[in-house]
């Protein structure tokens, strides 16, 4: 559908006919400020086409202008396939409705609103006028002020619309409310069963548990029946040994064993006490032999002793000779060879006293070259002290210093100055004439000094020419006493600074001066000299006189040594080193003479020592010797007295004899043991008691374990264990059947509900496509990335952004919001044009929320829109929907008189 | 002179039914003892004096003092009834065992337990009771081997009374535990040799017959439910024995092919008339064929929703009846939408049977049917 022109009559703000003309295929764009009427425009749009004309409902009579309460008139132009219509409609007051056909025809009153209903799909409003309800998709494409953000509001007329649309697209995917109630019931029944995350509940889990209790139940039973099982065979087998030990066959034949073995045992033992009675005597008889022939052993080995020791003595006698000998010799030498030593040890210290004597000699010699130079240097210096004393003495006798020259020099000064101005004043008087003549002048009686050709006057002076007469010149001079004055004062200044110190001229004085800084020169010179050959040292200070005292000490050392020495005068120096080289050797030659001795004397001193040990040794040796042999005689002497050799030999042989009679008796008597002895047959006789009170103990103990079983067996058998187990088997198996049984349930719940899911899923994407593949591509223009989820009942759910985090709806910014709300409009639109239904996109004042880089994209989607679906949008913003394009309409005056109000 | 005899064996009692449910268990258990006193009744009736149980009269070893007074209570009423009772392979006589609890207790005086293998004579009577007691629930020699050898008073009936297995049937081989030369009666003059272990009646020849156990218990025995009066008028001749009816409860076995609903309705025909009393039938039905959705649920409302509840006990056996869901079945949940679309994947789930989860998919199809057919009548 295209709406072409729309034209008011006292409708709302609108007193006088205007119009909207010349509305475009496309975006078509109606600018004014607030105020100017578009909201009204857009209540025109509605009423022509929505609002019934007879209709007395309050948003009709709202339609009155406010004051003059006159009859709303709308007509509506908008062309559909089959061409132009136009409706036209007066409200309140002798309304009327008409139609105006492309095929000519004129439809009046409900018939026209009818026709329109069909044309157009939209319901026929209640007794309170027009509702979202009643306009179907037109509420969805006709967006009031203020109504453009937040989520679509979808009426079930609209939703059916979109559904037919979807459908014929897609054919019919979902399944309706019975469609949906089915998950529903298979999910409730699967919940009572297991938890959402599949974990057993309620009745199943009890179950489980119960399955559980009831197999650890029968193990119990089982462990109980086979304890049983045990129980009786072991009563069995215990009676069985019980029977057996009762015989009392064994018992008879162990107790005659054990008393055959006490009686042997009894006769053994009298036998064994026998036997070490006798033993006891061959112990006995074995001694006393030991004792007899060790006394024959004693005797026999006293006498090789004393044989043994005589020898030993004799040997020791003669070693002592033979060392007393030895020793004498050694004597002897070693006294020579001291002899020698002691002669070697004097030369030596003849020899050292020789090197002392020559070093001290050598030293005084030193010395006395010391004294010798050192008096050289102290009368160079004593010549320069001298020197420089006399020169310091001349200085001192000139008067003339640095301070009175210049004194003088000043004085000379003034007075030439003086002179010159005199001078300067003075007539000139000049002679020319040959020298001859003029060397007979005479000025004021005195001749002219050689070469004088001019003479200055300054008083009268009388030239007198020989042979001419005189000349008198008076010079007129001012200030002629004046200057005369000055020049007499100047030289009295001179002369007395002269004076002072005694020069007769200033020549005089600089010479004197001269001659005073010479002598103060040559005094330093001198003081310089003196120093270097006087300076000062660890020894002495600086200048000739300490060095005297120095010298002056030396001298006394000197004359010390040589009283010590003996000498009267000393040699040269190379004659004394020489004697010290000569005297160092000697000394040299002595030690080694006195090694060579002390040597010679070390080996025969040694042996000597070795000898004089050897000596005391051999002879204690041979005294102790004495000593023990003359105890050993007197002892055998002794003993020989007491018992005689040959009766100690006849006692040994009765010893033997008695202990060899002895011993043969014992061995008879071990004979009649026959193989058995005392231990063996005690243990035979423990073995067999312990035997016979064991198996009374058995006995004893099987009797009450016997008791204990059957009372046992009574108190297992009385609960039935066999029919127990059966019963608890089958309380097992009928359990775990019926645990199966919810198993299989589960897993058939499972299964259908995720095939029925999964099956709406794929379904609901699939209704849905059509919408979303027209929405994606605007969306990508202002939200690149994102996708947005519908639910199959069209209402926008969310964005999922690129990286797939899904925002709710209600959770977008305002702008974006309108902005996706706007996107999905235009979708609807779009899907509806091309399926040949009519659709016309009316936004009033929209997209306020919008930024400028989102303003920019969304006019570039309106346009692209506006290419398949009539677009028209009301704003109030004038700059900033500059850039919208389409066609600008304007809001005119309407020249016809076919909306006559009423 | 006739000697009357009433021949029975594997009682049984104690015995646990695994598959049933608690109540039916309970019946059971009770018509098992019920058993004994139409057993003493019968005696009665047919003038026969004594009760020959040939072993198992206990299910087990080890019982409950209930369970082992039980069938003692029943037949100490029956004074002039004289009741032989003998271990069997389900009760050996073991040392301290079940029986040696019952003698240390004491047995009502109308009741003889044969524990040893020798000869009891009834001279009165004029027979003897040549017993062969098992002492194990295993043994590999003929405990009728003794009767060869054992003497009685010229004159004197012989009797045998064994538990255990004859060949001519089922396996030749003599090492089977428990067996029994079925030709013991030549060999030992028996006039007669009442056995018990097999659960079915059955005559083995002349003298050697298998009473088959008073009540029966499981849906495999043929012939159960019974015992035999036995008339023996000399030890040469064969001894009238005539069939008779003890046991309560029916167990039948179905095997059925269902394929429409059609034959459902049939099945239910075929049930219901089963007997006139149907609450003393125990059913095992074998179901096989293929059917839809809406067959399948139709058999579940009316078979094992409807029918089972007549029976004493009804158990489907039902792993060979396969889904076959048709068109209409998933029009029938819906013509279009997802859950049309989930019908579809599991439809073509359950028939890949190379898919482990196929047999839970075809469950799941029927699940959706009757879970949307619940929504559909909700609804309307």
């Amino acid at each position: 559908m295209k709406i072409r022109s729309i034209a008011v009559n006292q409708f709302k703000k609108f007193t006088t006919p205007m119009c909207l003309d010349d509305i475009g295929d496309g975006l078509n764009v109606v600018v004014g400020p607030n105020e100017m009427g578009k909201s009204t425009l857009l209540d025109a749009l509605r009423a022509a086409l929505f609002e019934k004309y007879s209709s007395k409902a309050q948003p009709i009579t709202a339609l009155q202008n406010d004051r003059n309460q006159a009859a709303p008139v709308v007509e509506l132009a908008f062309e559909v396939d089959d061409g132009t219509y136009r409706i036209r409609k007066r409200f309140v007051k002798k309304p009327y409705a008409h139609l105006f056909c492309p095929d000519g025809r004129k439809l009046e009153g409900d018939e026209a609103e009818d026709t329109l209903r069909d044309l157009l799909g939209f319901d026929e409003p209640g007794k309170s006028g027009a509702k979202p309800e009643t306009l179907g998709m037109w509420n969805v494409l006709w967006v009031q002020q203020g109504q453009s953000f937040g989520a679509l509001d979808l009426p079930d007329s609209a939703r059916s619309n979109l559904h037919s649309a979807l459908e014929s697209e897609v054919g019919e995917v979902l399944g309706g409310r019975r469609g949906r109630a089915l998950p529903d019931a298979v999910d409730k029944q699967l919940s009572e069963l297991v938890t959402s995350t599949g974990r057993p509940r309620g009745d199943y889990k009890e179950l489980i548990d119960e399955v559980e209790t009831l197999r650890s139940e029968l193990e119990g039973l089982q462990s109980r029946r086979s304890d049983l099982s045990k129980t009786l065979e072991a009563l069995e087998a215990a009676q069985e040994t019980l029977a057996r030990l009762s015989s009392g066959e064994q018992d008879k034949k162990d107790k005659e064993e054990l008393d055959a073995a006490r009686s042997r045992h009894g006769e053994l033992a009298k036998l064994e006490s026998r036997i070490e009675a006798a033993t006891t005597d061959v112990e006995l008889k074995k001694r006393n032999l030991e004792q007899a022939e060790q006394a024959l052993a004693e005797r026999l080995t006293l006498k090789e002793q004393i044989t043994t020791d005589t020898e030993r003595v004799e040997a020791a006698k003669e070693k002592l000779d033979e060392v007393r000998e030895k020793d004498q010799e050694l004597r002897k030498q070693v006294d020579g060879l001291r002899k020698d030593a002691k002669k070697a040890e004097d030369a030596v210290a003849e020899a050292d006293k020789a090197v002392s004597m020559a070093r001290r000699v050598l030293t005084a010699v030193q010395r006395d070259g010391r004294i010798r130079e050192l008096q050289e240097r102290y009368e160079k210096a004593h010549e320069a002290e001298k020197k420089q004393r006399a020169a310091q003495k001349g200085a001192a006798a000139i008067l003339v210093t640095d301070e009175n020259i210049e004194e003088i020099r000043d004085a000379a000064k003034k007075l030439e100055i003086a002179r010159s101005r005199l001078s300067a004043a003075a007539t000139l008087v000049a002679f020319d004439m040959p020298s001859d003549r003029l060397s007979t002048i005479e000025i004021d009686g005195a001749a002219l000094a050689a070469g004088q050709v001019s003479v200055e006057a300054v008083e009268g002076t009388t030239i007198t020419i020989p042979d001419y007469g005189s000349i008198s010149v008076q010079p007129a001079i001012k200030d002629r006493d004046k200057l005369i004055a000055q020049q007499r004062d100047a030289n009295d200044a001179l002369k007395a600074a002269l004076e002072e110190c005694g020069a007769k001229s200033v020549d005089a004085a600089e010479e004197q001066l001269a001659k005073r800084e010479k002598l103060l020169r040559d005094a330093e010179l001198a003081r310089q000299e003196a120093e270097l050959h006087a300076p000062e040292t660890d020894d002495f200070e600086a200048g000739a006189e300490p060095l005297a005292d120095h010298i002056a000490g030396l001298r006394t050392i000197l004359e010390r040594e040589l009283s010590d020495l003996g000498i009267e005068s000393l040699p040269s120096e190379k004659e004394a080193d020489q004697a010290l080289a000569t005297a160092q050797e000697s000394a040299q030659e002595a030690r080694g003479t006195q090694a060579t001795a002390r040597a010679a004397l070390g080996g025969p001193e040694e042996e000597m020592g070795r000898v004089q040990t050897e000596l005391g040794s051999v002879k204690t040796r041979y005294d102790d010797g004495n000593e023990r042999l003359d105890k050993l005689k007197k002892g055998l002497t002794e003993a020989e007295k007491q018992v005689s050799d040959d009766d100690l030999e006849a006692c040994v042989t009765t010893s033997r004899k008695a202990l060899a009679d002895q011993e043969k008796h014992v061995s008879e008597l071990e004979g009649q043991r026959e193989g058995e002895t005392l231990p063996q047959l005690e243990a035979r006789i423990s073995r067999l008691e312990t035997a016979l009170q064991e198996r009374r103990d058995k006995r004893s103990d099987l009797k009450e374990k016997v008791v204990g079983l059957q009372s046992h067996i009574e108190a297992l058998e009385g609960a039935g264990l066999d029919e127990a187990i059966q019963q608890k088997a089958r309380e097992v198996e009928l359990a775990a059947d019926q645990l199966q049984r919810y198993e299989r349930e589960v897993s058939v719940l499972s299964l259908l509900l995720s095939t029925i899911r999964s099956a709406e899923t794929e379904a609901k994407e699939r209704y849905l496509s059509p919408v979303l593949k027209r929405v994606r591509p605007y969306l990508q223009l202002l939200f690149p990335g994102a996708e947005i989820a519908i639910d199959e009942n069209l209402h926008i759910m969310g964005v999922v952004r690129e990286n797939g985090y899904e925002e709710s709806f209600e959770h977008l910014s305002m702008g974006t919001q309108e902005q996706i709300a706007v996107l999905v409009r235009l979708a609807f639109a779009e899907m509806l044009v091309e399926q040949g239904q009519p659709a016309t996109v009316v936004l009033d004042d929209v997209l306020v929320f919008s930024d400028d880089r989102r303003m920019g994209r969304m006019f570039d989607i309106l346009n692209m829109v506006g290419q398949q679906v009539q677009i028209i949008v009301l704003t109030c913003r004038e700059q900033l929907f500059e850039g919208i394009g389409g066609r600008q309409l304007v809001l005119q005056p309407h020249s016809g008189a076919d909306l006559e109000s009423a | 002179m006739t000697i009357k005899l009433i021949h029975t064996s594997d009682w049984q009692i104690g015995k646990v039914y695994r598959f049933v449910d608690d109540g039916t268990m309970g019946l059971l258990q009770e018509a098992r003892l019920s058993a004994i006193t139409r057993l003493g009744e019968l005696a009665l009736e047919h003038g026969a004096g004594h009760v020959l149980v040939a072993g198992d009269v206990y299910d087990m070893e080890a019982l409950s003092p209930r369970s082992q007074n039980q069938p003692l209570e029943r037949m100490r009423k029956f004074e002039n009834v004289t009741w032989h009772l003998m271990p069997g392979n389900h009760d050996p006589h073991r040392p301290h065992g079940l029986w040696h609890q019952l003698m240390r207790r004491g047995v009502p005086d109308n009741v003889i337990v044969h524990l040893s293998s020798e000869p009891r004579l009834f001279a009165s009577d004029g027979f003897a009771v040549l017993p062969a007691p098992l002492q194990y629930r295993r043994t590999l020699q003929d405990p009728t081997a003794y009767m060869d050898e054992a003497e009685t008073t010229d004159g004197i009936i012989r009797i045998g009374l064994a538990h255990g297995t004859v060949t001519g049937f089922g396996s030749d081989d003599k090492d089977v535990p428990n067996y029994i030369n079925p030709n013991r009666p030549q060999s030992a003059g028996l006039a007669y040799l009442a056995l018990g272990d097999w659960h079915g009646q059955k005559r083995i020849n002349d003298k050697v017959w298998y009473s088959g156990t008073h009540e029966t218990d499981a849906f495999d025995v043929e012939g159960g439910g019974q015992a035999l009066l036995v008339e023996v008028r000399s030890a040469d001749s064969a001894p009238v024995v005539t069939p008779l009816k003890t046991g309560y409860y029916q167990w039948i076995t179905y095997r059925e092919q269902i394929n429409s609903c059609e034959d459902v309705d049939a099945l239910v025909a075929t049930l219901r008339g089963s007997g006139d009393d149907l609450s003393q039938i125990l059913v095992r039905l074998f179901v096989e064929g293929a059917v839809s959705l809406q067959d399948r649920q139709y058999f579940e409302e009316e078979i094992i929703d409807q029918v089972s509840a007549a029976f004493g006990y009804l158990r489907v056996e039902d792993t060979r009846l396969f889904p076959s869901p048709s068109e209409e079945d998933l029009d029938r949940i819906d013509r279009g939408g997802f859950v049309r679309t989930a019908a579809d994947v599991l439809k073509q789930k359950a028939e890949d049977m190379s898919d482990p989860e196929h047999e839970i998919a075809a469950l799941a199809l029927q699940r959706l049917y009757v879970e949307h057919m619940k929504l559909q009548t909700r609804s309307q």
